[in-house]
Order: structure tokens, then C-alpha cells, then sequence
């Protein structure tokens, strides 16, 4: 297994390789002087201000001369300076992928509280009226555009909720002069945090609870659920116990999957709640033609990228072991 | 997903035997039973039907304004109201519609073109083409796929703004088809192994007929399912990417960017009319897709015969 | 794997997310020291509210939006500042700054005993260190445009060997002399009014900006405040500068500028979230705002416009006549009524109104020129454009564009094409382009319009060295003037060398090259004499209007908004709520 991994990954380094030519090339494909966003936008900086500034930033090489340089940078660890930061690219990530993460964590924490009992339920009351409607109310929750459940959440419940912020992740008056204490802290981004949460932890319930439904459907069929019936233990032992056990395992595999996917942001709904995580940061250099912030941002979700798809590939050969391990 | 996964061992089987019987009639008899998918089937219709023939009936034309009548608040004149420039706030809904179905579907198509051109070619050739196409089609797996396609997006905002719908429309089935490439070509491996596709072997039918008369009929039920589905999430990438700003661009609607008046501050709070019946249109109809794709899954999965 | 397992995942994640709580402060935040800030009894803070986040880039070599600048103002101070009705007044002066008899130099007085916040002594070695920043050759801040060229040894420093910026002469600690190469009728205002930093606060050798790049976040001024907190996505926190000398005169303890959501400002006004905010132009704000008692107002003429420009170079708007004709054919008038149309609002804010149609393309703060653009005053010979769609086809028709069999007008040849260079997401112009497709239309101009994103367009009609400039007729822009002074303009309607090979000015973006315009323009800038200066530029103004590069399309009137407990709070067009804090009280 271990061999597999390795060759997995060693195979995923020609595949990085070209996703990073593909991302360079998109960055340097977008529309916007570099120089201009270097030099800040209403710059009425000299021609040849601008030409030293281009010579500065290499931008006189040729684009596979940039990449290689560029490359070369990456991969000792230097991902270059946000001109509209002015600051690290590494620094900028390593700041606001925590909010990323904390938010993606809760929401799916939150998700599995609901999912795995309401998709339990279905399965014992498989075709039953309560199933539908829970089929239906999860097929909602992987049909609304976030953004716009995001939306409606502020127009009916922010802006008439007094106490309920509805962007950002702190009080600016707390941030700015300290809070009292740690659970001040907590409590003040818990409440930012509740929104945001409800519409992804909304995403994540529909996906896990049609897994949960699925698989315990599936096992609730097997010979040995059965066998239990016979034996005539009490129908919840036989549910919890012996079926949902069993039910677990993929859903494991799942909830190990979806571990990259924590990392990286929520590209719109961050910009909707103004949530500094990753995904707000990527839009925010786009929009200002930050491209070495930019160029970082993709990597990194192409990276968790592999590794999802890795992990899915190694988890699916251990649950079954019929898949052939040769990749 | 894990479905389809499930099919290969049992469907050609299956499906082989009940072939006097006519698959498509069982499928949609399945179908019409299944309430659920039907009522999706009918929303769908109705919207389709909606979007193609109001913005039609209502006389109006898309470059039409009164700047006397701005922001204003649903009426009999303007049920749905007018937006900044005076324009009438249904015509744009349906016109909008239009938009964005028409994007959902091109990019579906393309998906599908790509994915069983792809997966069928791997799947069918094996060999050196086959690990070449896979590759190929793990590096666009790979490609983190919203950061990714907002990028490229903002790369393609020098499209003239009437052709913008089909540029968003292309870089979705650009990036979705390795998905529905690798069910095709796990298909088609496991379908080779088969009796029947031996006897063709066997018997000298050409490349062109084995595909298209034996191997494409066996996957053309996960590819339907795949397309429907596939639609859907078309629709909502094409909305938060005119949400953005990146997508269809003003003065030509779609949903998305419909959606997108909510992010003035004033159009969200006062003049909820311009932006939430499209976000409710939008969410109307990927549901309906949503439950005509599941209504097809079902109706197609040979465990569920009776 | 089993369901202990799981139980596992689940209970790290979840240990995970409340660990998370302690370390995920965005960017540079919370240093949570409360030992300076207890000083919330003596008032309450002064919150200002902004939807838009600030960069973070305070230094005044690197702060470029609007919103940076507040932060700056307030940190930083310059030797003279505009108070809010347009004056200029001594900020670390002991006297007005005295310009030499031949107008080629001129002496600053500093007041001893100035400190920064550090502690450390301003005197004429930080101005001259500040300038010296300016002309440093790896500068290439937004700042770097030239304007302070005019400065004896700024060339031979930025571009050549010299070790210093010869014409700042420190004569002693509170004494510094600039000295120039080239009259400058602006040239007190801009050394007067730029903020000064201090020579200790990173290491600094010619060529070598070192931290100061990097470092753009860190500030050290000598005004009332420093910053105590930044954080991108919460805003900033400012307390009282603990060294500076009239404390008193500044009672606001603390100033927050805090981000907030679009759409929430007004209800975080009312509520007392906020108690500030600032720059407006929204009606639908402003207008319930002006009828709500506990709020109050002030409002200033915005030194900015919003205008079309022409493509004076290549196509059809290369003829001065098409020029005209669009100009006629634009309904300004109907546009900014409709455009700033109040829902509600008190007769007194309605009498001020929100936007207007400027006369002609010129800075409507600037000194005495800019009563000419508001319509203030009137100044003979200038060509003002009312609506008229019958002057607009004579003049085509006069112009020898004959209406074609498809009712678009041509000339040999060439049809009356108008390609407009349009950007997405902006709200004017989704209103006006409808507006003008029709007007135009029926005087036979077939407009095309071409949407792309804001950074393509400045790109586009803003790389003045490229030569190909066919692909676009028509841009729309705002923008804002720097300053009470005329020689703005130059920058936007000038060029150098020659007529036949122009050298066009940064932001000439339309191209227009006209001898008579350009020596009014330069007689207007390179004086000393006021007077002559202010003739000089009714000259060009005229000309200009007859050459009509620029349609104005509207002006507007900003508004600060405040709540009521705020007092004395008094704004300009030069002088925003952050330089006016003297004498403010929040009760």
C-alpha cells in the first residue's frame, strides 16, 4: 500500500507540473499591465518609470523564462510579494487559510449533526412521505446557488436581526481595542460565523445526508441485518448498532475526503459574507491583478486538488479491495 | 456517482435480456411512476416553456427604458417592476432565463461531446491512447475547478459582450467533461470483456458499427443521466460566475448577473424585485433538473426491475 | 475502520475548530495590549463607516485609494494643510512660506521642538529626507508623476549620479529652502501640503528603499494619532498620539474606521454603530438620511467628474465636428436628473442637489476657474453643449456627413461608426449608454458598444505609447483632481515636443493635441504670477471647449453624514472629515 502512495504521488509530479504551466499561463493571460498593479492603480508614473519597474519585476523576459524563474522561486519557498498587500504571499495564505478552515470545519460539523440522523431515519422510512420531503429539502440544498441562499439569509434575517452581523469575521471595535477575554473572542466570532455556517453547513447536509440515506439503505438489505431481524433484536439495536456501523465505513472515506477540501475557500460565499478566507483573497487579487497572490491561490487549491483525489483513490482501494492497485 | 460505479457488473446483462421488451419503454414507465421526477419534469417544461414564449408575448424589446419609471415597485403595468434604467423587471427574468438555460444546455452538450469522445476513445483503444488521454483528462480533473474557472474567466473578458454566454458555456464543458470521460471509458472497459462484444469480434463487425450499434447504446443511459445532472450545475456555475461580474455581461440578462443588482447596496435592500425572483427562477429550475436527472438514474438502474 | 474511529476524526476537527478561535486573527491584528486605550472615559470614539477595505498601505509613498489616505491624514502631518473652506493654512510653520523675488525658491519656517509619535525631533533634515524618498530612482509609487519635477537636482537625483536632491537646502534645523528649475504656480501647495516622514524610522541609501517597500502597513507620523490596529476585513483603530504636542485641541480619543456591509450604512448610522460616514453620493442614502433628525450633514462640491472622452487621434471623433455633434446629442441635463433622482428627501437637500452638468471639462474646485465649470460664473466664449439634436445633425450635415440609405451618416466613404469602450459593473453607464444609443441614432450614429473590464480599458485608451489607437472612439471616466490648482488640467489636455510628434501628458488619454490649448495650458502652469496664471487658463479653458476632447457628463456634490453627537465637524473639497478633526467632539 505504502509502494502505492508513492507511486501515486510520484505520478502526480508531471501532473502538477503541467496544472502549474496552466496556471501561469492563465495569470499571465489576464487582462491588466502588471506594471500598472504594481505601481497602484491610478499610477501616472513615467514612461520610463514604468519600463525600470518592468525590468524589475522581469517582465522583459520571456513568458517560459518568468515561468521557469518563477518555478524556481516556488519551489524554494518563496511565492513571491502581493503588490497589493505589500506583503509575503506565503505570510497572506498562511493568515487566512485558518478562516477558511475554521469555517469550513464548523459548517461541516454542523452538517453531520443533522445528516447522519435525518438520513438514518429516511432509510428506515425509505418511501415514505418524511423520506421525500428530505430527499427533496437535500436535492434544495445542492440546488441553491450559494450566493444566493447567502443572500436571502441577510435580506430576511440580517438586516432585521439587530445582534446578527452579517459580513466579516470580528467586531471592529473588539478587534481594535482588545477583548475582555478569550470567550468574548469566541463568542464574537461565533456570531459572525453563524450565517455563513447555516448555507454551507445547508451544501454539506445534502450531500451527506443522501450518502448516509444511500448507504444504510444498502445494508439495511444485507443478509446479516436480516439475520439480526430474525434473531429478534429490537429494531433500533439492529439500525445503530449492527447497520449503521457498517454504513460508516464509507462515509469515513467521505468525511476523509472531503479533508483538502476544508482548505480551500468558498470563492463566492466568502465574498458575500466578506469572510477573510482564501476564496475572498483569490477574488480580491484577481480583481486587483495580483498575480503573484493569484498564482499562489490556484496552486494551492490545485495541490489540495491531487490530494483529494489521491486520498479518494486510496481510500476507495482499501474499503474495496477489488480495485486493482495499479493506478 | 457510486452508482454508476455499482452499474458495469450488472446492466449490460440485464439490459441485454430485456431488449425484446424495449428499454426506453420500461425506463419511462419507471419514469411516469416516479412522482417525484414527474413534477420536476413539469416545472421544467413550464419554465422552459416560460422563458421562450413571455419575453415574445410581452411586445417589449430588450433595448427598451423609460428613465421616468426607475426602480419601480411591482404593479400592474410592471408586475415584477422596473429596474435602474426603467426596464421592465419580468421581460429580464424570462429573457435572463433564456440566458442561462441556453448556457446550461451548450455547456451539457459539450460535456458530453468531449466525455464520451474522450472515454470512448480511451476506453475502446486502450493501449498508449488510452494512457495518454487519461492523463490528459487527470490533469483537467485536477484543476481546482471554481478558482480555476473564475480565473480563466477573467482572462475572457475581452469577449465582446454578445458573445459572452458562449464563452462561459464553453469553459464549463471545458473543464467538466474528465468526470463523465472516466465513467465512459470504465464503462467501455468492462463492456469489451463481455460475450457479445467477442461474438462481434468474432464475426468482423468494424470499428465504426461496434461502437455506435453495441458499445454507445450500453452507455448512452449513464451518459443522459450524467448530461441532466451535468445541466444543472451549468446553470449555477454560470450564475456565480455572472455574479461575479465574470459571466453574462449587462445589458444582455441572465440570472446570474441579475442576481448580481443585489450587490448594490440600495438595488438588494430597497428594490429586492430586480435581483431575488431570478435567484428564485434560478433555483426553481436546477431543482427540476436535479429531479429529472435522479427520476432518469432511477428509472434506468436495472436493480430496480421488478 | 470503525465507528471509534470516527468518533475520532469528529472530535479532532472539532478540536481543531475551537483551537482555531485563538489564532486565526487576519492580518497583522490584535496586539491586545489595554494599556493605552483606557482613555475611552474622557469621549467616545469617532467610528467612521466605509464599505470599501482598506489596502492597508499607510506610508505616504505607497497610499493610493481614498480610504488608505484617511489613515495617513490622520498619522501624518503636512507643513500646510487646506482647511474646509479652501484656504491654506501653516500646520508646522511659524510663517507663511516665503517665495523669492525672481519666484525661483522659496523658504520654509518649521516650528522647533516638533516631534513624531516616536519621540524623535521633526526638523528640516525629515523634509528634506521626505522629498529625497519622492526622487529616489526605485521609487515607483503612484505619487511618482512628475510633480515635483520642477525641483532644482530632482532629475540628477532620480536619474543620475547625484547624491542628493541639490535644490532642498537645509539652512538650519527649522529652516529648508526649495529651489527650482522651473516656475511653478503650484509649487508651494505641493511641497506644502505633502506629508512629511521621518529619516529614522527605517535605514535608507540612494537606491535602496529597503522596508520602506515592504513595510507599507508600519507608519510614523507626528500628527494626532497612531494607528493601534489594522486588520483587512475589520478595518482600523487609531488612539491619540501620546507625544503630540496639542493633545487638547484634538478631544476625539479615538478614531475607527470600520468596514461595513453595502446596504447596512445607513441603518448602522441610525443604529450608533457608526457615528461617520463619510464621502456619499447615494440618494437613496442621503435622501431618508436628510429627513431623520439625529442626523446631520455637510456636503461639498466633489473635486471630480464624470466624463466621455474622445478619440481625438484616429476615427471619426478625430473630426472636431463629430466631437460637437455627440456633445449635442447627449441629454446631460435628463441623465443626471434622472441618474440622481431622490426618493425622499428635506427640501434643503434637494435644493443642493446631488449631481450636476458641468459647463466644461475642468477640476470644479479649482481656484476661481472652477465657478466657471459649476455655472457659478460665466466666462465668455465658452461652448457649454445644451442638448440640441438639430444643432447636432447641422453640424454633421455642415461637416459634409451626408445620411445614408440606412440612415447612418458617412463621409467618404466612412460610415459614422462609434465604437464605445465601455466597462462592466458601472451603473452610469448602464443608464446612459441606452440613453445615447437612441439620441445618436437619430442624428445617424450607429453606436457599438464594447464592454470590458476596468484595468482592459485604462489599459487601452491609458498606454499612451502605443501608436495604434484604432480600436476604440468613445471612453467613459470618472475622475478626481488633486487640489485647488488648474495645472491638473495640463496633465489631461497636454502634450510635449511637438505638434507633429507629440509626447502626450499621463492622463491625455483622448489624445488631443492643439498648439494654442497646450502654450495656454503651460503660460497657466510655468509662472509665478497669479493673475497671469488665471488668464492664461480662461484662454485654454475656451479652447478648450471649442475643442470639446472631453464631454462632462456630471458633477456631483459629496455628503458626510454623521450622527448628531458628532460636533464641529467641518469638510471641503480639499479637506475630508480625517484632516478635519481639530476641535471635533463626539458627546
Amino acid at each position: 500500500m505504502l509502494k502505492y502512495i508513492c507511486k501515486r504521488l510520484l505520478a502526480s509530479i508531471p501532473v502538477l507540473i503541467v496544472i502549474s504551466m496552466i496556471i501561469f499561463g492563465v495569470v499571465k493571460a489576464m487582462p491588466g499591465d502588471e506594471v500598472t498593479a504594481y505601481l497602484g492603480p491610478g499610477s501616472k508614473a513615467t514612461a520610463e518609470i514604468k519600463e525600470e519597474a518592468r525590468e524589475k519585476l522581469g517582465l522583459n523576459k520571456s513568458i517560459p523564462e518568468q515561468y521557469v524563474l518563477w518555478v524556481g522561486r516556488v519551489v524554494t519557498g518563496d511565492l513571491g510579494t502581493s503588490v497589493a498587500l505589500k506583503k509575503p504571499v506565503g505570510q497572506i495564505i498562511s493568515d487566512y487559510v485558518w478562516n477558511t478552515f475554521l469555517l469550513n470545519a464548523v459548517s461541516l460539523v454542523v452538517a453531520l449533526i443533522f445528516a447522519i440522523p435525518i438520513g438514518i431515519r429516511q432509510a428506515v422510512k425509505k418511501g415514505s412521505l418524511e423520506d421525500n420531503f428530505w430527499t427533496v429539502f437535500s436535492l434544495m440544498g445542492i440546488s441553491v446557488p450559494t450566493f444566493f441562499f447567502g443572500l436571502l439569509l441577510i435580506f430576511f434575517i440580517g438586516q432585521n436581526v439587530s445582534w446578527l452581523p452579517i459580513s466579516g469575521m470580528r467586531d471592529t471595535m473588539l478587534a481594535s481595542f482588545g477583548y475582555d477575554s478569550i470567550f468574548q473572542e469566541i463568542g464574537d466570532v461565533a456570531v459572525h460565523m453563524i450565517l455563513p455556517t447555516i448555507v454551507l453547513a445547508f451544501g454539506s447536509f445534502a450531500t451527506f445526508s443522501r450518502y448516509v440515506r444511500n448507504s444504510m439503505v444498502e445494508v439495511i438489505n444485507m443478509d446479516y441485518v436480516r439475520t439480526a431481524r430474525a434473531k429478534g433484536l429490537k429494531e433500533k439495536t439492529i439500525i445503530y448498532k449492527h447497520a449503521f456501523k457498517n454504513a460508516l465505513i464509507p462515509l469515513v472515506t467521505l468525511l476523509g475526503l472531503y479533508i483538502p477540501s476544508l482548505f480551500s475557500g468558498a470563492v463566492i460565499l466568502e465574498t458575500v459574507f466578506v469572510w477573510p478566507g482564501i476564496g475572498k483573497i483569490l477574488i480580491d487579487a484577481i480583481n486587483q491583478r495580483d498575480s503573484s497572490l493569484v498564482n499562489a491561490c490556484l496552486l494551492f487549491s490545485a495541490v489540495l486538488m491531487i490530494l483529494g483525489n489521491l486520498l479518494s483513490d486510496v481510500c476507495y482501494s482499501v474499503v474495496d479491495p477489488r480495485v486493482k492497485v495499479d493506478g | 456517482m457510486e452508482d454508476n460505479k455499482k452499474k458495469p457488473a450488472s446492466a449490460p446483462v440485464t439490459e441485454e435480456k430485456i431488449e425484446s421488451v424495449g428499454p426506453w419503454t420500461i425506463a419511462w414507465r419507471k419514469f411516469r411512476a416516479n412522482r417525484v421526477a414527474m413534477i420536476g419534469l413539469i416545472v421544467f417544461v413550464l419554465i422552459i416553456l416560460a422563458v421562450l414564449f413571455v419575453p415574445m408575448m410581452m411586445g417589449i424589446n430588450v433595448t427598451d427604458y423609460e428613465l421616468n419609471n426607475m426602480n419601480a415597485a411591482p404593479s400592474s403595468a410592471h408586475w415584477l417592476g422596473t429596474d435602474a434604467q426603467g426596464r421592465d423587471c419580468l421581460y429580464r427574468l424570462f429573457l435572463g432565463g433564456r440566458i442561462s438555460i441556453m448556457v446550461g444546455l451548450i455547456a451539457a452538450i459539450l460535456t458530453v461531446v468531449l466525455g464520451c469522445l474522450v472515454g470512448g476513445i480511451a476506453g475502446y483503444y486502450g493501449g498508449l491512447v488510452d494512457n495518454l488521454l487519461m492523463r490528459f483528462s487527470e490533469i483537467v480533473y485536477s484543476l481546482p475547478f471554481t478558482p480555476m474557472i473564475i480565473a480563466i474567466a477573467s482572462v475572457m473578458l475581452w469577449v465582446p459582450q454578445n458573445q459572452k454566454m458562449y464563452t462561459v458555456a464553453f469553459l464549463i464543458g471545458a473543464l467538466s467533461w474528465p468526470g463523465l470521460a472516466r465513467l465512459v471509458r470504465g464503462q467501455i472497459l468492462t463492456l469489451r470483456e463481455q460475450e457479445f462484444m467477442q461474438a462481434c469480434e468474432a464475426l468482423g463487425f468494424s470499428d465504426f458499427s461496434k461502437i455506435t450499434k453495441h458499445l454507445l447504446p450500453n452507455v448512452i443511459s449513464l451518459v443522459i443521466v450524467n448530461a441532466t445532472l451535468q445541466m444543472a450545475s451549468a446553470v449555477l456555475t454560470e450564475a456565480g460566475l455572472s455574479f461575479l461580474g465574470m459571466g453574462v455581461m449587462a445589458p444582455t440578462p441572465s440570472w446570474g448577473n441579475l442576481m448580481n443588482l443585489a450587490r448594490n447596496g440600495q438595488v438588494f435592500k430597497n428594490y429586492p424585485w430586480q435581483w431575488l425572483p431570478a435567484g428564485i427562477m434560478c433555483l426553481l429550475t436546477v431543482v427540476s433538473i436535479n429531479l429529472i436527472g435522479e427520476g432518469l438514474r432511477d428509472a434506468f438502474d436495472p436493480k430496480e426491475i421488478q | 475502520m470503525n465507528s471509534r474511529k470516527w468518533m475520532a476524526i469528529t472530535a479532532s476537527t472539532l478540536m481543531a475548530a475551537s483551537t482555531m478561535f485563538g489564532c486565526s486573527s487576519g492580518s497583522g491584528s490584535a496586539k491586545k495590549d489595554s494599556g493605552d486605550s483606557s482613555s475611552a472615559a474622557s469621549g467616545k470614539p469617532l467610528i467612521v463607516g466605509t464599505t470599501q477595505e482598506l489596502a492597508g498601505s499607510f506610508s505616504p509613498l505607497y497610499a493610493s485609494t481614498a480610504y488608505d489616505q484617511w489613515v495617513t491624514n490622520l498619522v501624518y502631518q503636512s507643513m500646510m494643510k487646506y482647511n474646509s473652506d479652501s484656504k491654506l493654512e501653516l500646520v508646522l510653520l511659524t510663517e507663511e512660506p516665503k517665495l523669492a523675488d525672481d519666484g525661483m525658491s522659496v523658504t520654509f519656517k518649521l516650528k522647533s521642538g516638533l516631534k513624531f509619535s516616536d519621540g524623535s525631533d521633526l526638523d528640516a533634515n525629515d523634509v528634506k529626507f521626505t522629498f529625497t524618498l519622492l526622487a529616489d530612482p526605485e521609487y515607483v509609487g503612484q505619487l511618482n508623476d512628475g510633480s515635483f519635477n520642477f525641483i532644482e537636482g530632482w532629475n540628477e537625483y532620480q536619474k543620475g549620479e547625484a547624491e542628493e536632491v541639490s535644490g532642498i537646502v537645509v539652512e538650519d534645523p527649522t529652516t529648508v529652502t526649495f529651489k527650482f528649475a522651473t516656475a511653478d504656480i503650484d509649487a508651494v501647495n505641493s511641497i506644502g501640503t505633502w506629508w512629511i516622514m521621518s529619516d529614522t524610522q527605517f535605514e535608507y541609501s540612494k537606491g535602496n528603499l529597503g522596508d520602506y517597500k515592504t513595510k507599507a502597513e508600519e507608519t510614523l507620523g507626528s500628527n494626532a494619532y497612531v494607528v493601534k490596529n489594522y486588520d483587512k476585513s475589520a478595518g482600523a483603530a487609531l488612539v491619540k498620539n501620546e507625544n503630540f504636542e496639542n493633545k487638547d485641541k484634538y478631544p476625539v480619543e479615538q478614531v475607527v474606521i470600520k468596514t461595513i456591509a453595502a446596504a447596512t450604512e445607513l441603518a448602522t448610522l441610525e443604529a450608533g454603530d457608526i457615528n461617520l460616514l463619510p464621502g456619499l453620493i447615494e440618494a437613496d442614502i442621503i435622501g431618508p438620511a436628510s429627513v431623520n433628525e439625529s442626523i446631520g450633514y455637510n456636503s461639498y462640491f466633489r473635486a471630480g467628474e464624470g466624463y466621455v472622452g474622445f478619440n481625438c487621434k484616429e476615427g471619426p471623433c478625430s473630426d472636431v465636428a463629430v466631437r460637437k455633434a455627440l456633445s449635442y446629442a447627449t441629454d446631460r441635463a435628463g441623465f443626471v436628473e434622472a441618474f440622481y433622482k431622490f426618493p425622499e428627501a428635506s427640501d434643503a437637500v434637494k435644493d443642493t442637489g446631488l449631481g450636476y452638468v458641468p459647463t466644461v471639462f475642468w477640476s470644479p474646485v479649482a481656484t476661481t476657474m472652477g465657478d466657471y465649470t459649476t455655472g457659478k460664473a460665466d466666462l465668455e466664449g465658452l461652448q457649454t453643449y445644451e442638448f440640441d439634436i438639430e444643432k447636432a445633425k447641422q453640424t454633421l450635415e455642415d461637416a459634409g456627413w451626408k445620411v445614408g440609405s440606412d440612415g447612418i451618416r458617412e463621409k467618404d466613404g466612412q460610415k459614422l461608426e462609434i465604437r464605445f469602450l465601455a466597462t462592466e459593473g458601472n451603473s452610469v453607464l448602464e443608464m446612459l449608454i441606452p440613453m445615447i444609443m437612441k439620441d445618436w441614432k437619430e442624428i445617424g450614429v450607429d453606436l457599438k458598444q464594447n464592454t470590458v473590464d476596468f484595468n482592459t480599458m485604462i489599459d487601452t485608451v491609458g498606454d499612451l505609447d502605443n501608436k495604434d489607437v484604432s480600436g476604440w472612439d468613445i471612453f467613459f471616466m470618472a475622475t478626481g483632481f488633486t487640489g485647488l490648482s488648474s495645472t491638473t488640467m495640463n496633465n489631461l489636455l497636454g502634450y510635449q515636443g511637438t505638434a507633429e510628434d507629440p509626447t502626450y501628458q499621463g492622463s491625455n488619454y483622448t489624445r488631443i493635441v492643439d498648439e494654442d490649448l497646450n502654450n495656454a495650458l503651460n503660460a497657466g502652469k510655468n509662472t509665478t504670477d497669479e493673475a497671469a496664471s488665471i488668464e492664461a487658463y480662461k484662454k485654454a479653458m475656451v479652447r478648450e471647449s471649442e475643442l470639446a476632447p472631453y464631454l462632462p457628463m456630471y458633477g456631483n456634490h459629496y455628503f458626510d453624514l454623521y450622527s448628531t453627537s458628532v460636533k464641529n465637524l467641518k469638510t471641503g473639497p480639499v479637506c475630508n472629515w480625517s484632516q478635519a478633526l481639530e476641535g471635533v467632539v463626539v458627546e
